[in-house]
């Protein structure tokens, strides 16, 4: 996962970059030539989600997603491994559920096009089965290594 | 379906599920439980949720935030504040006040506040004597200035959650910001003299003021063309973030010289990631919206506060309380657009405009960051201060009154929220 | 028997002349077959855009909508929104609440997409607002920046009047009218007034260069598994609700006229549409092949 991670770091930040230049071009095209793009704010969207799914990934990767640990760190030892075990099952179980129904709707959205760039909506929802999937993965290997470790709480 | 998302949110949540997953895993059980809408409908909410065009303004300003804050903008800005209001007694607490009133200028997110303001702040002020957890207080509660001086990532995601102007929005924050700022320096004062705390030996010069200002002015100018932009109609608020995009880029590549490639690079990956954290929450928030928008439950939240016919004042109260208890536990982004789209109903229905109750939401939800268990800035407070939370928390009390204070203010007076924006909009 | 849940979206305010249409269709549901349906409302977007509602539609998280995307569902339907295709109320009449043979075909193509037309809506002719210049044929529009919406045969047939049309989303119309990014632009009057344009412009033509309609659908799946002796009391019942609704419409902007010069907008009434004619023809050549020829003169000749 950790190629993974590194190749993803690479490709969300790229689709920053072109975030912030698909924006600029909008307001330099209204403004400047005083013409306007067609996928002004389409294409700025696409890149959103994409965006946020794949930095999902990222995130629970380096479990930067916002969790409540309090209180399974100030359990003890043996209670605290298992409430982390189950809440990674839930996590994992919620990502396969994702994969599964992200991908009916992918193929669902093949036939409905985008208002602008007149391309089925399937593509832009692909982010979602394909980050789900790798978060899903990664949760495997949370879950092994919470197994076999003996050690409490979260790898970190 | 709403009762079972919320038991099962709990659960999840207290067992350290992360809140983001946890709301989309009870909105799981809730569809499998109803077995009336198809689970397809999550993903597909999911996605729909952060497929907006105002929301693209999040990681542009994040991304505009981050270049300011990752350069020396931080420290012009201190220099300035210190030249400013060093030489009052308490020099160096309202030195960290003013620096995260114009830090917030910059930056839309508190946490980014309390890392820039408080990792140049505390050790200065522990130099001079003030004790770290006083230092930490100061930085935690000073910092959701951040979220109300615009430009103001909540700010963003409420006006995206109920469809009101972001425009509007921004300059709703502007004048409680401010109350906060200048009555947190009050709060300073008094303790100052109470505690001891010292200042500056002298008043800054003319001269120095006029070099401190020539260093920040640059980087104060980021707001103002901002809101420039977005209050004269002139850009979008999404628009306006690439304008502060390119602006930081030429401030730090440009004028101050201060990236390497590798930097840069860094920073807008670290961007994208501080992006996805939040708006993953929106997605799956917009699932549990989804639900309570097809249940019809705000109308019912509506009758039941007509039926207990208690008063606006009561049910604003009511409904202050209710956030309070909330944002101890959930985080800021999470608890206001998952009770936004709830509790706006009521509180329209109490005579509140839409203007002022996110920015009431958001100063009371602000609290939540320097509020234990669970607070953001608490943490990272801690973490740079180097001191014990709860020690933390017992210094932060007084200046958490004034934060209080000021939530009632924003309740009660509606024109400390809305006069401003009520002259451009 | 059990009551069927029937949940209907629109993106219009709630005080919008769809709620008529939905108040009716509710109203002679519950007087024919009384106690059989439970129509839910979910007015001013609260669902979504209308993107998602017909995604939901075929996932059935949704049972039906009013709403005005057509090419989007097939590109033949842009037939709809071409502009100068409809002469005047009652030729929109004919096309689409005759029951004629054009309408059929139109229904028809939603109906292999996966939508049930039950009837269809109108918001209006739209007409032509400038912040001075009097707009009396197509020749007037030479260089006039104006805002349209970002359909491609009005970006051609704007071009072809000789204007440069910008599109612009709808949020954003008024503080570029008022900045003069653009000094033009074009709309129903029901939204000249609710956004309160008539501020920010000074004349509007009554041009009526084009008419958007709004359809009134259910999911097919939806549709097909209503019981027999329902459907037709469905389709009776939407269609009485539309003809109210297009008669409020009507009416409205018709008394929003007058309003509107009383707001101080110089209303010019003199205007020879068939100038518009002859462009109008250049964005019908753009779009056959994705349409067809004979749909556009089928719409174009309908009586
Ligand atoms: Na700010
Ligand atoms: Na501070």
């Amino acid at each position: 996962m950790r190629l993974v991670n590194t190749i993803l770091r690479a490709v969300i930040g790229l689709l920053i970059a072109t975030l912030v230049v698909s924006v600029g071009m909008g307001v330099f095209y209204r403004y400047v030539l005083k013409e306007s793009l067609y996928w002004a704010t389409e294409v700025p969207n696409v890149l959103l989600i994409w965006i946020v799914f794949l930095g999902s990934v990222v995130a629970f990767y380096e479990k930067r997603h916002i969790a409540f640990s309090v209180l399974a760190e100030a359990l003890p030892a043996p209670l605290s491994r298992l409430i982390c075990i189950i809440a990674e099952i839930i996590v994992l179980g919620f990502f396969v559920i994702m994969l599964v129904y992200g991908w009916q709707i992918v193929t669902q959205a093949m036939n409905s096009l985008s208002d602008a760039l007149k391309i089925p909506r399937g593509y832009f929802y692909l982010c979602l089965p394909i980050s789900a999937a790798l978060m899903a993965a990664c949760s495997v290997e949370n879950l092994v290594k919470l197994v076999r470790h003996p050690a409490p709480g979260r790898p970190s | 379906m709403i009762l079972t998302i919320f038991v099962v949110f709990f659960i999840c949540l207290f067992i350290g599920v992360p809140i983001a997953i946890a709301i989309g895993s009870a909105a799981v059980a809730a569809f499998y439980l109803d077995g009336t809408f198809p689970l397809a409908q999550i993903p597909h909410k999911m996605v729909n949720g952060v497929y907006s065009f105002p929301l693209v303004a999040v990681p542009l300003f994040i991304l505009a935030g981050s270049l300011a804050g990752e350069t020396s903008i931080a420290q012009r800005l201190v220099r300035l504040a210190s030249a400013l209001v060093g030489h009052i007694r308490g020099g160096l607490g309202h030195v960290n006040v003013a620096s995260s009133m114009f830090f917030g200028g910059i930056s839309g997110s508190a946490v980014a506040d309390t890392a820039a303001v408080g990792s140049l702040m505390i050790p200065a002020m522990e130099k001079q004597g003030y004790s770290r957890e006083d230092a930490g207080a100061i930085t935690i509660c000073s910092s959701t200035i951040g979220i109300l001086i615009p430009p103001s990532i909540p700010m963003v995601l409420y006006g995206v959650t109920v469809g009101t102007s972001i425009g509007a929005l921004f300059l709703a924050g502007l004048v409680p910001g401010i109350l906060v700022g200048l009555l947190l320096m009050v709060t300073v004062y008094v303790m100052a003299k109470r505690k001891g705390w010292p200042q500056s030996e002298r008043r800054a010069p003319v001269g120095e003021l006029w070099e401190a200002f020539k260093g920040a002015i640059l980087s104060l100018l980021l707001p103002v063309f901002l809101l420039g932009a977005i209050v004269t109609g002139l850009t979008t608020a999404t628009e306006a973030g690439v304008i502060g995009v390119v602006y930081a880029l030429f401030l730090a590549g440009v004028v101050y010289r201060e990236y390497s490639f590798r930097q840069l690079f860094w920073i807008t990956v670290e961007s994208a990631v501080n992006t996805a954290v939040p708006l993953f929450v929106v997605a799956t928030t917009s699932v549990v919206a989804w639900v309570v928008a097809i249940e019809q439950f705000p109308a019912e939240l509506v009758s039941f506060f007509t039926e207990l016919d208690i008063g606006p004042i009561f049910v604003l109260l009511l409904m202050n309380l209710f956030l309070l208890v909330v944002g101890m536990f959930i985080d800021l982004v999470p608890a206001l657009i998952l009770f936004a789209p709830i509790l706006l109903p009521v509180a329209v229905a109490s005579g509140m405009d839409p203007i002022q109750f996110g920015t009431m939401m958001v100063v009371n939800l602000g609290l939540g960051l320097v509020t234990p268990p669970v607070g953001n800035c608490l943490y990272v407070g801690a973490a740079i201060a180097k001191v014990d939370l709860w020690k933390l928390v017992r210094a932060s009390v007084p200046f958490l009154l004034v934060n209080v204070f000021v939530l009632m203010l924003v309740t009660y007076v509606p024109a400390v929220s809305t006069f401003l924006p009520s002259l451009f909009f | 028997q059990d009551k069927i849940t029937m949940r209907i979206a629109h993106n219009m305010p709630e005080a919008h002349s769809y709620a008529l249409w939905l108040g009716k269709f509710k109203e002679v549901l519950e007087e024919k077959l009384p106690g059989r349906f439970d129509v839910k409302v979910f007015p001013a977007a609260q669902l979504g855009t209308e993107t998602e509602y017909l995604e939901s539609m075929q996932l059935g998280t949704l049972d039906g909508a009013i709403m005005g995307r057509h090419g989007q569902i097939d590109q033949r339907l842009d037939v709809l929104n071409l502009p100068m295709i409809y002469r005047d109320d009652a030729h929109v009449d004919a096309v689409l609440h005759s029951g004629s043979e054009v309408q059929e075909r139109l229904d028809g193509i939603l109906f292999e997409r996966g939508y049930k037309v039950l009837a269809w809506g109108e918001l209006g002719f739209r007409y032509i607002t400038t912040n001075g210049k009097e707009v009396r044929n197509a020749s007037d529009l030479q260089g006039l920046d104006i805002r349209v919406p970002n359909v491609q045969p009005w970006l051609t047939a704007f071009k072809a009047w000789g204007a440069n049309p910008t599109p612009l989303p709808f949020e954003e119309v008024y503080s570029a009218l008022q900045q003069g990014v653009v000094s033009a632009q074009e709309n129903p009057p029901e939204n000249i007034w609710t956004s309160k344009f008539y501020e920010v412009q000074k004349t509007m033509s009554l041009t009526g260069h084009a008419n958007i309609p709004s359809q009134f659908v259910l999911s097919r799946g939806y549709w097909e598994k209503l019981p027999e002796e329902t459907r037709e009391v469905v389709l009776d019942a939407a269609r009485q609700g539309s003809l109210i609704q297009v008669a409020a419409a009507r009416q409205a902007n018709a008394d929003l006229v007058a309003r509107l010069e009383a707001e101080g907008l110089t209303i010019i009434r003199d205007v020879d549409k068939e100038s518009f004619r002859a462009g109008a023809e250049e964005s019908y050549k753009a779009s056959e092949a994705t349409i067809g020829r004979d749909l556009i003169d089928a719409v174009l000749q309908a009586q």
